[in-house]
């Protein structure tokens, strides 16, 4: 379980998220909505490390990650699918998903093999070089690389951006059956709505670094959100 | 064009068959001038392609290799004689350890804070090389130590009449492969290079997929400095060793990795090969500094056509 108490994160002089609480649970996803430029992925990278808390606490069941720098957070535990990917363009497909494993080498094959079993076209393009992959493709291999690192939380920054809406929805049924699967805490920050309704258990629209509205499944606001999203 | 004349006219005291000797000989010679300008460029490239430093102090790092082989040498010829022959194989991998351990140690203390700064990493490293050299010229003193030599090194090798290939040029050059070899197959074949390999590309991501990249900064830091250590053992089957013996080869390793295209290793070994045999058998014909004058001069020309290095390193993000 993933808990983020009073949080509050700057880059130099500019204070960007102002205080932000919120738990996802075990098997649960969470979704922050929120236009451009209002703190998402500045959030997602304090919860992976990249970014440090000016103050405030992260914990990850119930254990304070806070001070730990980012390869230790992925040791205990968190993965990270950042926004626009991030894959290795000069590494192999292969070795992509190969960088995932530094704490899971002892299962590689294993690891491999279910990787390859979830993403057909990754086998496919096993020996290609990343950054010959289409943007869906490398989606999909920035989630495999993930993924193989056996997380308990999965961050998504912004995974459907740049994707066919065709693909969007296989992308949700693939989110929804991962957390199934593996049980896993995901937090996933969007800008598509239908894409988020279908897989979040809880969502908070973001405004300048503040949450300022909260929805469980089954009582989503879709209107009210819909005006939140809109300029 | 008064060049090209001047270049043909210092050819013109030889008969063919006795250039072609020439040719051949010097460019044995030339090889061992190779293996050590490659182990030296080998170090000092992969250290700038993983995190941007330049290492001001790498040719310290040879003459701590070659103090250490000359120490050994001294051991050995003292109190085991008997193992002359084989104690230089021991010396190479000491050289490397002790260079190695001197080069985690600078990283450690020193250049790890200075990452993102890369004017105060070239400054810091400078005094890093002055320290050592003072440091050497302390505990060895000012004078030139030469290691004792195994006997099988010394020979040289006479395929035809007129051609005579020295041994130890044959040994750098197996020796030098070897390490490449080493090298290459720890870049692309080994988890550790994996790691380097990520980072080289992507430092931010890399650390977001779980790697420590401090600790592979600390040890592809101490790994190049080890292969200049190696370079130092090369070093002394072809010359003496003194306190200031490494700062002679810095700058030649430097020109020979921009020369190669900073990063590529492929084009680290063109580039070494290249330079090396150029210097050296233009050195038959005249003297040493104009030699290298031609060689300088021919390697401006060229980076002026191609900036970026015979072997540019393609780098998409
Ligand atoms: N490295 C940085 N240094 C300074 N300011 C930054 C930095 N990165 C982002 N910002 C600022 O922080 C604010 C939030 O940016 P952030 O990238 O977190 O937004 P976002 O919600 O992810 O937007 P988008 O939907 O466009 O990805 C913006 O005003 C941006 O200008
Ligand atoms: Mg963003």
């Amino acid at each position: 379980m993933l808990s983020v108490k009073n949080l509050y994160v700057a880059y130099g002089q500019s204070e960007i998220i102002h205080g932000i609480s919120f738990e996802a649970k075990q098997g649960e996803i969470v979704a922050i909505m929120g236009r451009n430029g209002m703190g998402k992925t500045t959030l997602m990278k304090s919860l992976i490390g990249i970014n440090r808390a000016r103050s405030g606490h992260i914990e990850l069941n119930n254990e304070d990650i806070t001070e730990l720098p980012t390869y230790m957070r992925v040791k205990n535990g968190v993965a990270y699918v950042p926004q626009g990917r991030q894959i290795f363009s000069s590494l192999t497909v292969e070795e992509n998903i190969l960088t995932g494993m530094e704490y899971t080498l002892d299962k590689k094959e294993e690891l491999l093999t279910n990787a390859y079993n979830m993403f057909p076209v990754l086998f496919d393009m096993s020996t290609r070089k990343g950054g010959n992959l289409s943007g869906g493709q490398q989606q999909q291999l920035a989630i495999a690389r993930a993924l193989v690192a056996e997380p308990k939380v999965l961050i998504l920054d912004e995974p459907t951006e740049g994707i066919q809406p065709s693909i969007i929805k296989d992308m949700a049924r693939m989110l929804n059956q991962i957390k199934v699967m593996h049980n896993l805490t995901i937090v996933v920050s969007e800008q598509v709505l239908n894409f988020t309704v279908n897989i979040a258990d809880r969502l908070y629209v973001m405004e300048s670094g503040n949450f300022i509205h909260e929805d469980v499944r089954g009582s989503i606001d879709e209107k009210k959100i819909t005006s939140y999203l809109s300029v | 064009m008064s060049g090209t004349l001047f270049f043909l006219d210092i050819f013109k005291d030889y008969s063919s068959d006795e250039l072609s000797s020439i040719f051949v000989m010097q460019g044995f010679s030339g090889i061992s001038l190779f293996s050590v300008f490659l182990l030296m460029a080998l170090g000092l490239a992969i250290i700038f392609g993983q995190m941007k430093v330049i290492n001001m102090a790498h040719g310290e790092f040879l003459t701590a290799g070659a103090y250490t082989t000359v120490l050994l040498s001294d051991l050995v010829t003292k109190y085991i004689p008997a193992a002359l022959p084989y104690y230089f194989f021991i010396a190479i991998m000491m050289a490397f350890f002790v260079a190695f351990i001197l080069g985690y140690i600078v990283e450690k203390l020193i250049v790890s804070y200075l990452y993102e700064r890369p004017l105060d990493t070239l400054l810091a490293t400078w005094g890093v090389s002055m320290v050592m050299q003072q440091s050497f010229r302390l505990i060895f003193g000012a004078r030139e130590d030469s290691a004792t030599m195994p006997e099988w090194l010394m020979g040289s090798w006479s395929p035809t009449e007129s051609i005579s290939i020295p041994i130890n040029g044959l040994f750098l050059l197996l020796m030098s492969i070897l390490m490449t070899t080493i090298v290459l197959l720890l870049m692309y074949r080994s988890r550790w290079g994996l790691r380097v390999r990520a980072t080289v590309q992507n430092r931010e991501m890399s650390t977001a997929v779980g790697i420590n990249s401090k600790k592979v900064d600390r040890w592809t830091f101490a790994l190049g400095c080890g292969l200049a250590g190696i370079a130092g053992a090369a070093f002394t089957t072809i010359g003496s060793v003194s306190p200031s013996a490494g700062s002679l080869y810095i700058v030649d390793t430097f020109i020979v990795v921009v020369f190669g295209g900073a990063g590529s290793i492929i084009g680290t070994i063109l580039s070494a090969f290249g330079i090396a045999q150029a210097q050296s058998i233009l050195e038959f014909f005249l003297t040493g500094v104009l030699a290298k004058v031609f060689v300088l001069l021919a390697i401006v020309g060229i980076l002026m056509i191609r900036p970026q290095g015979i072997v540019a390193n393609k780098v998409r993000q």
